[in-house]
């Protein structure tokens, strides 16, 4: 069959997984893991994580009187993953639920693969039912493949189902592990339908399910209220962000009249901005302002999805969730959606200049916050999780340049990478009972040779080692920006020397972090690392190929694969075309200099101090730098200038509104108010009620006499 | 015509004092049935007028007529249910006196 009518398959196949594990089989197969009679109902059962013992600490008052699902979820969160030293009963039903699970996404990377060797072809476009009508809205539920969504959908499903494949050797020891796997394959089937619908509607059905999946995965270990905490953090920074998405959407529709992209691209595509819209709600209108009204809320919706600058502040805290999921979700893809929104759309941010450079502005920002921020965290997965913000700062800041092709190098690089560095940190944690923290690591280059080769290799990429995946595509976006710079200069000077410095920075903190994981004195010398898993070692290992030889076989000189693949989709800004060759060469040449030396600089100053100078930091940290190193850990009181301006006048007004809105006037007077004027009134009414039947039947005839007066009064008035 | 109708109107307003003022439930749905026959008087005396205006005879004008048929009918059974009502409320209270029977006193 030809691979267009088979698009539905790719989102559906996690979706299958999902309900098999959520739903028809995975709970059973659990029981029965658990050693727990498998016609047992969901609750009271009391002890079945007897076989996790001796992990309670403290924590067993909540062991009881749950449903029997999750709630020894909580002794893994701190007793530890271990190697197999405390495993369930039965691992076999584990084996068939973590089978289900990769075959859901395994399946889509291979139908993705089918329909991506299509592309060159021309687009696929799969339209399944039409999913309403309303006014001049028609939105059918549409899947389309060009080279943008092929590219995305790779990776996507390729990192996907590795990651599926490192969460059983992960995750299998947790009483919840089918939960675990069906919420990440529900995640799938969203992010999937965010990347292949072809219109912003089905975008945003997916755009809202990562969301939830995020929520759901980041407080997996629910019986920890931090968790919670962070999962709700998420959840509510992201609804802001969404806010402004919707209303991009309704900026689009009005302008459009439609929210696919083909509508869209032929209403907006190549227009002059200075025209004035002819009719409907924006009629008089110059285009331009209306294109940057849409460009503007679309971007504050990526913002929230994609952490940048104000709505960054969820990711880090996301951290809580289980390490797969950071990898996967919070470092690789869902994070990449705003990226992806922008690149999908290409053809309105080239039109709308002061929105592409606030976005250039932005990003840089947020890359150089988050990497300051990223100096003074001990918690392994905080520094990676400040690292993606970084990164996810340069993706957007290669985007700003419209040099759309380079953000999107960034993407995928930055998801072999990171996801690499995420798992291989998975690893670590799992293999030292759930240390985090990386001042009681150390010295594990002698204890954990493989993973700390894996883990390397994934930090030289980020740091920017020439010839890895993130070098090339880091590059990339600092050449396109110097060469704006060049051209259009203004704010791009500015952005390029954020740029190159956080460039730098970034070399330093991740050598940091390597430096005090890897090596020097073990923390604890007597510990004893568990044996990584060959589930958690493959996709570490194949992450670890990709993040070798990702970008030179995309984006190189060596191999221009990606911007050839996706060269027939791009819409570029009339510019582009008066661009001086000669001087974007010269430009990207001098901008790759630069970020070699500054890599160099990094790695080599952060190696020389964490190797061989401890005691100068240490000094530097308790002397001259501690305010900038209390600020900086404290995550620069962002957090708490939150609170203060947004969350507690929000939370005052909210509680001011249920004082006295709530309570007082609905509560009060119409509930209370209304049954107390009802009673009342009885009390008065009841009197007239003698029980007497001539009186009863003395008050009818003098009504009746009433009304026959009455209608003998209009009868006589005609 | 108009003897009928004051004949009538005297009838219903006799049947209508019982009703209201007396206190023996008897005498009330007596009082009632001559309430439903000063309408049926009036019913037969407005047929008669109209009858005689359109063609000179009662016949041609049914209605009024029709109507005192289904009163009276409708009567036979109303006092039907109303002597079965006053016997029960007798055999449980002893007493068929409207001032003792204030059980909807509110």
């Amino acid at each position: 069959m030809h691979p267009e009518s088979l698009l539905w398959l790719i989102p559906a196949a996690p979706l299958f997984g999902f309900l098999l594990n959520g739903w028809l089989v995975g709970p059973r197969l659990q029981r029965i893991a658990l050693g727990q009679p498998a016609s047992a109902g969901g609750h009271g059962q009391g002890g079945h994580d007897h076989g996790h013992g001796g992990h309670d600490h403290g924590h067993g008052g909540h062991d009881h009187g749950h449903g029997a699902h999750d709630h020894g979820a909580h002794d893994h969160d701190h007793g530890g993953h271990g190697g197999g030293h405390h495993g369930p009963a039965n691992v076999g039903p584990l084996a068939a639920i973590g089978a289900i699970a990769v075959a859901g996404p395994l399946l889509a990377f291979v139908l993705s693969v089918l329909s991506v060797l299509q592309v060159p072809n021309g687009a696929l476009h799969q339209i399944l039912w039409s999913w309403f009508q309303t006014g001049g809205l028609d939105v059918s539920f549409g899947l389309q493949v060009d080279a943008l969504t092929g590219v995305m959908l790779l990776f996507v499903t390729g990192i996907g189902t590795l990651i599926h494949l490192y969460s059983f050797g992960y995750m299998h020891h947790d009483p919840g592990f089918y939960r675990f796997v069906s919420y990440l394959n529900l995640f799938m089937f969203s992010m999937l339908c965010l990347i292949l619908g072809d219109s912003l509607l089905v975008l945003f059905l997916g755009w809202e399910g990562v969301g939830l999946c995020s929520y759901l995965l980041i407080g997996y270990w629910f019986e920890d209220l931090a968790n919670v905490d962070a999962g709700r953090k998420a959840f509510v920074v992201n609804r802001i962000g969404d806010f402004a998405f919707i209303v991009g959407m309704f900026t689009l529709f009005g302008l459009a009249g439609g929210l696919d992209y083909a509508t869209l691209e032929a209403a907006i595509a190549n227009a002059n901005p200075a025209s004035i819209v002819p009719a409907g709600p924006f009629a008089g209108w110059t285009l331009g302002a209306v294109l940057t009204l849409a460009a503007g809320s679309l971007f504050v919706g990526a913002t929230g999805k994609s952490a940048q600058i104000p709505l960054y502040v969820w990711l880090p805290d996301a951290m809580a969730g289980p390490t797969p999921v950071s990898a996967l979700i919070h470092a690789a893809t869902m994070v990449t959606a705003g990226v992806y929104l922008i690149a999908r759309l290409d053809f309105l941010f080239a039109l709308t200049p002061l929105v592409t450079q606030t976005i250039g502005v932005v990003a840089a920002c947020t890359a150089l916050l988050a990497a300051l921020i990223a100096f003074a965290q001990y918690d392994i997965k905080k520094v990676l999780a400040y690292s993606t913000v970084s990164q996810l700062g340069f993706m957007f800041a290669g985007m700003s340049t419209t040099f759309w092709v380079s953000g999107l190098f960034h993407v995928i690089t930055h998801a072999f990478f990171k996801a690499l560095l995420f798992l291989g940190a998975g690893a670590i944690i799992h293999a030292l009972d759930n240390e985090q923290d990386v001042r009681k690591m150390g010295g594990l280059w002698k204890d954990m040779r493989v993973e700390s080769v894996l883990f390397l290799i994934g930090s030289a990429a980020l740091a920017g080692v020439p010839g890895l995946a993130g070098f090339w595509s880091k590059d990339e976006v600092i050449g396109n920006v110097f060469v704006l710079a060049q051209v259009q200069g203004g704010s791009w000077w500015f952005v390029f020397g954020v740029l190159l410095l956080t460039a730098g920075l970034t070399a330093f903190y991740t050598t940091r972090l390597v430096m005090l994981t890897f090596f020097g004195a073990p923390h604890d010398p007597h510990r004893h690392p568990h044996k990584t898993h060959w589930t958690m070692l493959v996709p570490l290992i194949v992450l670890a190929t990709l993040s070798v030889v990702g970008g030179l076989a995309l984006g190189s000189p060596a191999s221009h694969l990606l911007a050839t693949f996706t060269e027939p989709i791009w819409t570029v800004p009339a510019w582009h075309h008066e661009i001086d060759h000669a001087v974007e060469h010269s430009a990207h040449q001098t901008a790759m200099a630069l970020s070699i030396a500054v890599a160099t600089l990094g790695i080599g100053l952060s190696a020389f101090l964490y190797g061989s100078r401890r005691a100068l930091l240490a000094d530097f940290v308790a002397g001259a730098g501690k305010p900038l190193f209390q600020a900086a850990s404290h995550k620069f009181y962002v957090d708490e200038l939150y609170d203060a301006v947004v969350v507690r006048p929000t939370a005052w007004l909210a509680q001011a509104l249920f004082v006295v809105i709530d309570r007082g006037a609905i509560d009060g007077v119409l509930v209370t108010g209304s049954a107390l004027g009802a009673s009342g009134l009885g009390v008065v009414l009841r009197r007239v009620h003698t029980g007497v039947l001539n009186a009863a039947t003395t008050a009818m005839a003098l009504g009746a006499v009433v009304i026959l007066a009455y209608l003998g009064w209009q009868v006589a008035n005609g | 015509m108009t003897p009928y109708l004051v004949l009538s109107a005297a009838v219903f307003s006799i049947g209508a004092f019982g009703v209201l003022a007396r206190r023996n439930l008897l005498i009330v749905l007596m009082s009632l049935e001559l309430m439903l026959n000063g309408v049926n008087l009036a019913l037969t005396g407005f047929s008669r007028i109209h009858g005689s205006a359109a063609s000179g005879g009662a016949a041609a004008a049914p209605h009024g007529q029709v109507f005192v048929l289904m009163v009276m009918a409708v009567a036979a059974a109303e006092v039907a249910v109303g002597l079965a009502l006053v016997i029960a409320i007798f055999r449980t209270r002893q007493t068929v006196d409207t001032a003792d029977i204030s059980l909807l006193k509110g």
